[in-house]
């Protein structure tokens, strides 16, 4: 479960905010840092508000046509950790504004309640919403993954309709090869060398640190441990802001970012294969449907 | 894919471990997935015990199902949301999304563990 930040917590970091910290509803940009396939699968946070918008009102009006109501649910916002590099990579300004988005996130996260929650136990509608097992259809993933969906779904009609009627199946897949992308890379040579310049530039700042990933842990751990005493509340924004320009510091003096690039570019040649078409054509279906969002046609 | 046998039993807040209980469940959805809920199998195509989150979780190591998800399967059977998973704690590294009303008929390497999850954020 989440860690709730007390009230007082919350004042002090909003005040912290009106000095340079990252307002509320706002994301601090994920910057020019390496993503497997340029990122084809990470949307930033106008892109999902935009898109999970559009998609919605598509499902009510699917539902409705089928004589069911559905109350169309809002994004998430302000979680800060969503556009977290998936290497862990941080820059000096992210650092500066953010730290790790550990607190920010805690702060700003709002998330709605289920709206439909009261459809839950009915099955004609969940059917509706979900499809039904006679109309299920499996999809074969790299690495013997495989995902299914129901094609009568009103979810499937409006995915199909806003990105086209194969984006499931390729963002699945990318999914899986960015995964396999991530973690090639950071089993590289080059990399655990830079990973290695990281770490000893941390040890020199007497911060100790094994994995990029761990100086998060720490703040995370710190937040649920001490967020609800406001008595630590300045320790610890100061202390995640401290921790944050460090680490983006020393991966700045390792080269890390330089080497990740390096690396992924070699190893998703050889993830890719000869699915660059599939590659050229989510890229597609993406923009596609970043268009319709920006001119929704369903009505909610 | 060996697994072991014996399911963790741990229940807490946010997550329920459902093996053995018979659940009336939505024919959409495989069998003892309750709606709302990120359902996750021990084994492939949605069989063996089951242990369901509904909220967001940030260290799910004690839950068996979700520590040993390679070779098991999941289900997303959200009403309203899409969920991202994430193989590290407190949602860190690549997550993957799994889009509501879909599943995973397995799991394998790509998603060793499934330690923390985030809802409503895609």
């Amino acid at each position: 479960m989440k860690t709730r930040i007390t009230l007082a917590l919350a004042a002090v970091l909003l005040g912290l905010g009106a000095a340079g910290c990252s307002s509320s509803g706002g994301t601090t940009p994920p910057g020019a840092q390496p993503r497997p396939f340029g990122g084809v699968t990470h949307y930033d946070e106008p892109q999902r508000l935009a898109l999970h918008n559009a998609e919605e009102g598509l499902v009510a009006s699917c539902m409705r046509d089928r004589g069911f109501e559905y109350r169309p649910q809002g994004l998430a916002t302000g979680d800060h950790r969503v556009d977290a590099n998936p290497y862990g990579l941080l820059s000096g300004d992210q650092a500066a504004n953010d730290g790790f988005g550990v607190i920010n996130t805690a702060l700003n996260l709002k998330q709605a309640a289920d709206p439909n929650q009261d459809h839950a136990a009915d099955q004609a509608w969940k059917s509706a919403l979900s499809g039904t097992e006679a109309h299920r259809v499996t999809v074969d993933l790299p690495d013997h993954q495989q995902f299914f969906y129901n094609s009568d779904s009103c979810l499937i009609q409006a995915d199909t309709t806003l990105y086209g009627p194969d984006y499931l199946r390729l963002y699945n897949t990318f999914q899986v090869l960015s995964g396999k992308v991530v973690a090639a890379v950071q089993a590289d040579g080059r990399y655990t060398a830079a990973e290695g310049r990281w770490r000893d530039c941390m040890s020199a700042a007497h911060q100790s640190a094994t994995h990029l990933a761990d100086p998060v842990a720490v703040i995370d751990q710190r937040v649920k441990q001490d967020g609800s005493d406001p008595a630590k509340t300045h320790e610890l924004i100061g202390g995640e802001l401290s921790l944050a320009k460090t680490s983006a510091r020393c991966q700045e003096q390792a080269g890390l970012a330089t080497a990740v690039t390096q690396v992924q570019g070699d190893v998703e040649k050889t993830v890719l294969g000869g699915d660059g078409p599939l590659l050229d054509q989510l890229r597609g279906l993406r923009q596609q449907a970043l268009s319709r969002a920006d001119r929704p046609t369903g009505t909610p | 894919m060996f697994k072991k046998t014996i399911a963790a039993l741990a229940v807490a807040a946010g997550v329920v471990v459902g093996a053995g209980v018979v659940a009336p469940a939505a024919e959409a959805a495989p069998s003892n997935c309750n709606a709302g809920g990120l359902c996750v199998y021990w084994s492939s195509n949605y069989s063996g015990s089951v242990q369901t989150v509904y909220q967001d979780n940030d260290d799910l190591s004690m839950y068996a199902n979700f520590n040993n998800s390679v070779g098991g399967s999941a289900f997303n059977n959200g009403n309203s949301c899409n969920v991202v998973v994430y193989s590290q704690k407190s949602a860190q590294g690549p997550g993957l999304i799994l889009y509501r009303g879909t599943g995973w008929t397995t799991i394998y390497n790509n998603l060793p563990q499934i330690l923390s999850n985030r809802w409503c954020t895609v």
